[in-house]
C-alpha cells in the first residue's frame, strides 16, 4: 500500500492534467490552447514517471546499490519532453502576441477560404468564372457551340461571346487584342 | 560496411552545423547560402553512398559507442536510405530555388536571416526521423522539423500567415502530445523505446493493449500524414507560406508521416490488426481529399487537397499488408515527394508570371510562357497517373497488389483508386485550361522569371522523368525493401546483433 501511494497520487494528477489540458485546448484564444498544453506536456511527463515504475534513489553507480536506484531512462526522456514543451511553449506565445498586435485577438479563426466556397456551393454558383463562355445568357449550348471558335489557327478563344447569334466571329481580332501575343 | 557506417550521422549533423553557422554568419548573405548550399549537396550525396551501402543489408550506428537497447542508435536500411535520398535532392533544389528567388528579389531585410538556419534544421529533423532506430529519438526528430516548420510557415509574420499558422501550430502540438503519452505508455507496457526491441517486445504484451498502442501511434503519425478525418488542417495551412516553403512540406512533412506508419505497421505490430480500419481510411482519404479538389478555385489549394487524397493512395498500399503493396507504396512515396513538391514550385512560378493563383485571375500562360507551360504539364500528368510518367507506373503497381490482394474491400480500393485518379485528372486539367488556356481577364504582368528559378524546377521535373526511365531498378530496390520490411527478423538481427539479447 504504501509503495504504490505516491503512484497512486501520480496517477490521479495525471488524470487531471489531461482533462483540464483537453478542455483547454479546445479553446479559441490561442493563450489557453497553449496553457492546455502545457498541461497536457506535464501529464504526459508525469506518466513517464509512473511509466518508470517504483521510485528510488539516485541512479549513479558507486553511490546507489543497483536494487535502491530508479530508472533514469524516463527521467533523461522527460528532460527531453520538458526542453521541447518550452521551446514550443515560447514560439505560441511570441505568435499569440503576433497575432494580438495584427487583429487584437489571438482567436484560433476558421479556414476563411473554406467558407466562401461551402457559401458558392450552397447558393450553386460556379467556383470559377469562365470568361469565354456566356453563361449569363440563357441561350442553349447549341446557339453558344456557333459562337465559341475552334482553336485551330486562332489565338484564343473569344474574350467576350459575339451577341449577334451564330456565324463566325471576325477572324483576327483574338490576334489584335492579344496582349501576349508578342511575347516570345 | 564500417566505412558507410561513418556515413550515416553525417545528414543529421552536417545540416545541424550548418544552421549553427549560418545563424552566426547572418551578417554575411554570400556565406549563409555558400554554406547552405554545401550542406544540403553533402546530404544529397551522403544519402546516396548510404543507397548504395544499406542494399547489402542495414547500417547501424550505435551512437557514443553504447549498444542498441542502452544508447540510440541510427538505422539506414533501404526504406530510409531511399527517403532520405530522395528527401535531401527535393531539399537541395527547393533551396536553390528559394535562393533564385531570394536574389531576384533583392531582398536583404530579417527574415532571409533566419530562413537559412530554420531550413537546415528542418533538413536535419528529417534526417533524425527517416534514420532514427529509437522511437524516443523519433519522437525528437519530429518536434525538431515540427519546430522549423512554424518557424517557416509564419515567415514573416503576416496577418495571414499568422492564421493559417496558429492552426496548423495547434494541430501539430495535439499530434505531438498523443505521440508523446503513447510513448510514455509503450515504455510502461515495454521497458523500453528502442524500435528494434520492441519489435520482440511487443507482440508479447496484451493484446488490447497493443491496439491502444496501435491506434495511438497511428493517430499520432496519421494527423501528420493527414489522413481523411484528421486532414482539414493542411488546406488551410500551406497555401499561405511562401511558394518554397509550401513545396518542402507537401513533399517532405507528409512523407515523414507516412514512413513512420510503414514502420508502425511493418515493425511494432505486424500482425496487420487495423488494416481494414486503413483500407477505408484511405477510401475516405482519398475521395474526400479529390472531391475538395475539384472545388476549390484557388490553384495552391487545389494542390494541397490534391496532396491529401493521394496520401489515402499510400496507405491503401500499406493497409494491403502484402510485399507488392509495400513496395508499390515506397515507389509511390518517392514519385510524390518529386511530383507535389514540383508542382508547388511552378506554381510559384506560375503566381509570379500571372499574379495570382487564383483560377479565375490567370489565364493565357501556355502562349505567355511556354517552357512554364511544359514544366506544369508534365509533372501534372504524372500525378493524374498518365502513362508512361512515374504516376502511372506506381498506380499500376498499387491496382495490382489491390486485385492480388482479392479481398472484396480492397477491390473496392481498386474502385475507388481509379476514379480519384480520374477526378485528379478533371482538376488537374481545369487547373491547365484556366490558368494556361484561356484567355487572361487581365492583362499579365510583363515579368520574366529568373532562369535561377527556373533551373531547380526543371531539375525536380527531370527527376520526375527519370524516375519512369529508372523505374525498373528502382521498383527492384523498392521490393526488396519491401521484403526486408516483411520480416522484422532482419531489422532486429541488424541492431540487436546475433541471437538478439532481450
Amino acid at each position: 500500500m504504501i509503495e504504490t501511494a505516491p503512484a497512486a497520487v501520480l496517477i490521479v494528477a495525471i488524470g487531471a492534467f489531461f482533462v483540464s489540458g483537453v478542455y483547454l485546448l479546445l479553446e479559441r484564444s490561442l493563450t489557453r490552447v497553449l496553457i492546455g498544453f502545457i498541461l497536457l506536456g506535464n501529464g504526459a511527463n508525469l506518466l513517464f514517471l509512473v511509466a518508470s515504475g517504483r521510485a528510488g534513489r539516485a541512479p549513479i553507480v558507486g553511490e546507489t546499490p543497483e536494487s535502491e536506484m530508479s530508472d533514469p531512462l524516463p527521467q533523461a526522456m522527460v528532460l527531453t519532453a520538458i526542453v521541447i514543451t518550452l521551446g514550443i511553449s515560447a514560439f505560441v506565445l511570441a505568435m499569440a502576441y503576433r497575432s494580438w498586435q495584427l487583429n487584437g485577438h489571438d482567436e484560433v479563426q476558421d479556414d476563411l477560404e473554406d467558407r466562401r466556397i461551402a457559401r458558392l456551393a450552397a447558393q450553386n454558383v460556379p467556383v470559377t468564372h469562365d470568361t469565354d463562355v456566356d453563361d449569363t445568357s440563357q441561350t442553349s449550348l447549341d446557339d453558344q457551340a456557333a459562337d465559341v471558335r475552334d482553336e485551330t489557327g486562332d489565338d484564343g478563344p473569344a474574350t467576350h461571346p459575339a451577341p449577334d447569334g451564330p456565324g463566325d466571329h471576325p477572324d483576327g481580332a483574338g490576334s489584335s487584342d492579344d496582349p501576349q501575343g508578342a511575347r516570345p | 560496411m564500417t566505412s558507410y557506417a561513418n556515413l550515416v550521422p553525417l545528414p543529421v549533423m552536417v545540416p545541424l552545423v550548418g544552421a549553427g553557422l549560418t545563424l552566426a554568419l547572418w551578417k554575411f548573405p554570400r556565406a549563409q547560402r555558400l554554406l547552405s548550399v554545401a550542406a544540403l549537396t553533402v546530404m544529397t550525396v551522403v544519402g546516396v553512398l548510404l543507397l548504395i551501402g544499406a542494399d547489402a543489408g542495414a547500417i547501424v550506428v550505435h551512437i557514443g559507442g553504447w549498444h542498441a537497447p542502452l544508447g540510440i542508435d541510427l538505422v539506414a536500411d533501404r526504406l530510409s536510405a531511399l527517403m532520405l535520398t530522395v528527401s535531401s535532392f527535393v531539399l537541395l533544389c527547393v533551396f536553390l530555388y528559394s535562393l533564385g528567388q531570394e536574389i531576384a528579389d533583392e531582398r536583404a531585410e530579417a527574415p532571409i536571416s533566419i530562413y537559412h538556419p530554420t531550413y537546415l534544421v528542418l533538413a536535419a529533423g528529417v534526417s533524425i526521423a527517416f534514420l532514427s532506430g529509437d522511437l524516443f529519438n523519433v519522437y525528437v526528430g519530429f518536434e525538431v522539423l515540427l519546430a522549423a516548420s512554424y518557424v517557416l510557415l509564419t515567415l514573416g509574420g503576416t496577418s495571414e500567415r499568422i492564421r493559417a499558422g496558429s492552426i496548423y501550430v495547434v494541430v501539430s502540438l495535439l499530434s505531438s502530445i498523443i505521440f508523446l503519452t503513447a510513448l510514455a505508455l509503450i515504455y510502461a507496457a515495454t521497458g523500453t523505446v528502442n524500435i528494434a526491441q520492441l519489435a520482440q517486445r511487443l507482440p508479447e504484451i496484451d493484446p488490447t493493449m497493443q491496439l491502444v498502442l496501435q491506434l495511438m501511434l497511428l493517430l499520432a503519425f496519421g494527423i501528420k500524414a493527414a489522413i481523411f478525418p484528421v486532414s482539414a488542417w493542411l488546406p488551410d495551412s500551406y497555401p499561405t507560406a511562401p511558394a518554397p516553403v509550401t513545396a518542402v512540406f507537401a513533399g517532405l512533412l507528409t512523407k515523414v508521416g507516412v514512413y513512420a506508419i510503414i514502420r508502425t505497421q511493418t515493425l511494432l505490430f505486424p500482425g496487420g490488426r487495423l488494416d481494414d480500419v486503413l483500407l477505408v481510411l484511405a477510401l475516405a482519404t482519398m475521395v474526400v481529399g479529390i472531391l475538395g479538389a475539384v472545388a476549390q478555385d484557388d490553384i495552391k489549394r487545389l494542390l494541397s487537397f490534391t496532396l491529401v487524397s493521394h496520401i489515402g493512395f499510400m496507405i491503401f498500399g500499406i493497409a494491403l499488408g502484402s510485399q507488392i503493396g509495400m513496395s508499390a507504396t515506397i515507389f509511390y512515396v518517392v514519385h510524390h515527394i518529386t511530383v507535389q513538391t514540383t508542382l508547388f514550385l511552378v506554381v510559384g512560378l506560375v503566381e509570379r508570371r500571372g499574379g495570382s493563383t487564383s483560377l479565375d485571375a490567370l489565364g493565357g500562360l501556355a502562349k505567355a510562357s511556354p517552357g512554364l507551360a511544359v514544366l506544369f504539364f508534365v509533372p501534372a500528368m504524372s500525378l493524374s497517373g498518365i502513362p508512361p510518367l512515374s504516376g502511372f507506373l506506381v498506380k499500376v503497381g498499387l491496382l495490382q497488389a489491390g486485385v492480388q490482394d482479392g479481398g472484396s474491400l480492397a477491390y473496392i480500393l481498386v474502385v475507388g483508386s481509379v476514379v480519384t485518379s480520374l477526378l485528379t485528372l478533371y482538376a488537374i486539367v481545369k487547373a491547365w485550361n484556366k490558368a494556361f488556356w484561356q484567355t487572361p481577364p487581365a492583362d499579365l504582368p510583363d515579368v520574366r522569371l529568373p532562369r535561377s528559378m527556373v533551373i531547380p524546377t526543371g531539375a525536380l521535373v527531370a527527376f520526375g522523368l527519370l524516375l519512369t526511365f529508372v523505374a525498373g531498378p528502382l521498383f527492384a530496390y523498392t521490393s526488396r525493401a519491401a521484403k526486408s520490411l516483411e520480416t522484422p527478423a532482419v531489422y532486429i538481427q541488424s541492431v540487436l546483433g546475433a541471437g538478439g539479447e532481450r
